[in-house]
């Protein structure tokens, strides 16, 4: 497989306090990548980092071969890279199909082909197409996850980061977002995914990296990093698996 | 991860320690109070008399739009109206001085009072606009109502205050203002280390937080107004006797813009913004009439230039640049916290849980029926979770057992105490604490003082002993801080009580909620999803935490969707579906049921999930 993103050696750091030291890795087209580590170990800052929210102090960011480091979030955007930060941040006063067009912004696509996009993401979540005119606000919290991997789809992302897309989701809906993750996989878009269920999160990947304050300390294809020591050890303390 | 121990050097022991402050502080006061022997020109004397009564309004506009909030463009006005009852009475009627100054106080009081009023109803910008209504009318009267105000030609000869038979020069008139300046400084930096500060911030942060804390929006609001409006009536007297002809042309919506603008570029929400925004934006340009026609200009640049490089003012850029100092020389960012000098942990007592009984709840949104005729019972003292699909109503439910909506129909009984209809604060004093599913702490405050504000409704101390810092105030505030950091110890957070709440992780944000809910010695508990985004380990602290609080006595209500927590920890389960109750039992009854696991917990049995 080729790697479509490499992340360098990067330091990342919010003012005068240090988050992320050295940290590299590799994400290879077409799979589901899993970064996984205890709350605080940097997860979060290092999606907020690919995506040109914070800028690293040190190293590459090297997408399909060009250096994204420090570059502008809209220039990470039109690279091809999409994030769906933590807590569905959605236009809540906007209804679906508004938050959907709201994806494409900026975006330089035909008019003729916008009809297609929104077809696809109806199909990967039936729900949405019903609930067209809803504004997003109202929806359930499920609906609102969806919503927001739909809005980053419209853009058909080489790459789609998502942070925490269980969060707060009833066990049947993590199933089914999870599904779809799966499917879009499977249809080419490369994942790279942070989740505290962190079983449910290396289920579903290909590969997984472990962070612990704000070091990588292990990496594997996932099902392996599953049965290893390094994902408990770095849960201080976390619970013995019967 | 920042490292913790930065070694202490020379410089970071001369920074740490808090002598320096005190004495520049100590500095400053003698240099104010030595000025008029120094000024050598009446004009500089006026100007710094001018000064200290224009710091008296920033303050008071600092407290209000600052701390609380609420932008107020009618400052210039309140001022008018503690500067024309002085004038009309000293003048008109021949009263003294000070209980002209006095009545001038309470006046301005009772208008801040009348324009607190929309206040309760309406969004902050509307607020803006109403105040700046009232502006308009208060100058509108100044002209019309000229048998009482002399219309254009405005009141003249004001007499300076007099005492023991004499009447005051202008350093003695400064020297008044300056003390009373002072006075005024210390009290507001009381007040806002007492509970009023972080009531106000809750005011202006969030409003949520504040009713969930048992805040009475209103009476804290008015509370606001009135101290803000008086403090600025005072000056308003002081105004008068300075400038001796006080017209309408003195008090135009110009005057009430600059008092914003001082505020908030030197620093709103700031106890040293006030006194900064007066200094940089009043005397500089004073000073710069020379200049002439370039001073405007200078001016609207150096405006400029602050909001885009300042955005805290100037206060809040002095601050940082002083903390990028420190660590250029070696010390933390930040002084170390005092050591805590707790009268030993504080022993937490047990509590009588609270029983809930809901009977019939019924609650529409729009067209969308969130709850339909739900009953429930919780038995005083037990772990009860309520699990269900996202959107059965679940918050809505714990929303309205706190107050925050009211149902259509149907009765909310806390032990025999029907709460439907009573107000969110008055639903917290009965020992109703609750937790967000976002967390819902003011990010400027430590973890310490978040937790403290849960307390709110339990401080006694009265405001003149806030204010004067009174050894009761004093001792409450010891007392409340020594718990805050044994509860924040006692939900895992014993190390970063002293961290601002906006940089703690999402997860420890949850734990510092709890805190700040236990600190009101609640009966009852209410928490929103505590686990979302835990790790398996911190899920683990979670369920040993609500273990213990539930060792209390306290009755805890958790809606959750980990069930392997909710199946570790409770007795009881009742799962929403759409609004109505699917089921109810053991967790392991539930959990079980068909129809739970075809509307919620999907083809993954609790085994498997809980692995």
């Amino acid at each position: 497989m080729t790697a479509l993103l490499q992340v360098e050696a990067i330091d990342v750091g919010y003012g005068h306090v240090g988050v992320l030291e050295n940290v590299s890795l590799t994400v290879d087209q077409g799979s589901i990548v899993a970064l996984v580590g205890s709350n605080g170990a940097g997860k979060s800052t290092l999606l907020r980092a690919i995506s040109g929210l914070l800028r690293p102090r040190r190293g590459r960011i090297v997408f399909a071969g060009t250096d994204l480091a420090g570059a502008p979030p809209n220039r990470v955007v039109d690279a091809g890279i999409l994030h769906v930060a933590e807590g569905r941040r959605l236009f809540r006063q906007q209804s679906v199909d508004d938050n959907l067009e709201l994806g494409l912004y900026g975006a330089r696509i035909a008019r003729s082909n916008v009809a297609a996009r929104y077809a696809r993401v109806f199909e990967l979540f039936p729900v949405l197409a019903e609930r067209r005119r809803s504004r997003a606000g109202v929806l359930s919290g499920g609906q609102q996850q969806m919503l927001a991997i739909a809005q980053a789809l419209m853009r058909e992302p080489r790459l789609l980061m998502l942070d925490e897309p269980s969060l707060g989701l009833a066990p049947i809906i993590v199933d089914q977002v999870l599904e779809v993750l799966l499917r879009l996989r499977d249809g080419g878009t490369t994942i790279l995914l942070v989740e505290q269920m962190v079983e449910r999160a290396l289920e579903i990947a290909d590969f997984g990296f472990v962070l612990q304050n704000g070091r990588l300390i292990g990496q594997g294809p996932a099902a392996e990093l599953a049965r290893s020591d390094i994902v408990t050890s770095a849960y201080v303390g976390a619970k013995q698996h019967n | 991860m920042s490292d913790r121990t930065i070694p202490r050097g020379g410089a970071a022991r001369v920074l740490d320690n808090p002598w320096l402050g005190r004495t520049a502080i100590l500095v400053l006061a003698v240099a104010i109070y030595v000025f008029p022997l120094i000024a050598h020109s009446d004009y500089r004397l006026y100007l710094g008399t001018q000064v200290g009564i224009y710091l008296l309004v920033a303050m008071g506009l600092n407290l209000l739009s600052g701390y609380t909030g609420q932008p107020s463009l009618c400052h210039g006005a309140l001022l008018a109206i503690g500067a024309y009852v002085t004038a009309i009475a000293t003048v008109d009627h021949g009263w003294s001085f000070w209980p002209a100054a006095l009545v001038g106080m309470a006046i301005t009081a009772g208008a801040g009072a009348l324009i607190a009023l929309p206040a309760f109803r309406v969004s902050a910008w509307y607020f803006a606009l109403i105040t700046l209504a009232f502006a308009e009318v208060v100058g509108g009267m100044l002209i019309e109502w000229g048998g009482l105000t002399h219309s254009f030609s405005g009141v003249v000869g004001i007499p300076m205050p007099s005492a023991f038979g004499q009447s005051f020069n202008a350093a003695q008139l400064f020297w008044l203002v300056a003390t009373i300046d002072i006075a005024c400084f210390i009290m507001m930096a009381n007040m806002m280390r007492g509970r009023f500060g972080r009531g106000f911030i809750a005011l202006r942060d969030n409003e949520i937080a504040a009713r969930a804390s048992g805040i009475s929006l209103v009476r804290l609001k008015m509370f606001a107004f009135v101290v803000s409006a008086a403090v600025t009536g005072l000056a308003g007297a002081f105004y008068a006797v300075q400038k001796t002809v006080i017209t309408p042309d003195d008090f135009t919506a110009d005057v009430s813009i600059f008092f914003l603008v001082v505020v908030v570029l030197g620093g709103s929400g700031r106890l040293w913004g006030a006194a900064l925004g007066t200094v940089a934006f009043f005397v500089v340009p004073e000073l710069l009439t020379s200049l002439q026609a370039w001073r405007l200009l200078i001016y609207g640049v150096v405006l400029l230039a602050l909001m885009l490089f300042a955005p805290h003012g100037l206060a809040g850029a002095i601050a940082s640049a002083w903390r990028s100092l420190r660590v250029a020389l070696g010390a933390s960012p930040r002084p170390p916290p005092p050591l805590a000098t707790a009268p030993g942990a504080p022993t937490v007592q047990k509590v009588r849980g609270m029983a809930v009984s809901i009977a019939g709840l019924l609650k529409r949104f729009g067209g969308v029926t969130a709850l339909d005729r739900v009953s429930l019972k919780v038995e005083a003292g037990s772990v009860h979770a309520i699990v269900g699909p996202n959107g059965s109503g679940k918050t809505t439910l714990l929303n309205m057992i706190c107050g925050f909506f009211r149902p259509d129909e149907g009765s909310i009984r806390l032990d025999d105490v029907e709460v439907v209809g009573r107000s969110t604060a008055g639903i917290a004093r009965l020992g109703v604490g609750r937790t967000f599913q976002t967390p819902k702490l003011l990010p400027e405050l430590t973890a310490t003082e978040n937790a403290m504000l849960g307390a709110f409704a339990a401080e006694r101390a009265s405001t003149i002993e806030v204010a004067l810092w009174a050894p009761r105030a004093r001792r409450e505030h010891a007392a409340l801080a020594a718990q805050a950091e044994h509860f924040l110890g006692f939900v895992g957070l014993g190390e970063r009580v002293h961290e601002q709440a906006g940089e703690l992780p999402h997860g420890q944000q949850r734990l510092a909620e709890i805190a700040r809910a236990l600190i009101g010695r609640p009966r009852l508990l209410l928490l929103d999803e505590p686990a979302a985004g835990l790790s398996l380990t911190e899920l683990d602290k979670l369920g040993a935490l609500i273990r213990s609080i539930a060792d209390l006595g306290v009755t805890v209500v958790i809606v959750e969707h980990h069930l392997e927590l909710v199946a570790d920890i409770c007795r009881h389960v009742t799962v929403l579906d759409r609004g109505t109750v699917l089921a109810e039992g053991t967790p392991d009854a539930v959990f079980a049921d068909p129809a739970v696991i075809a509307a919620y917990m999907g083809a993954r049995p609790l085994a498997e999930a809980a692995s």
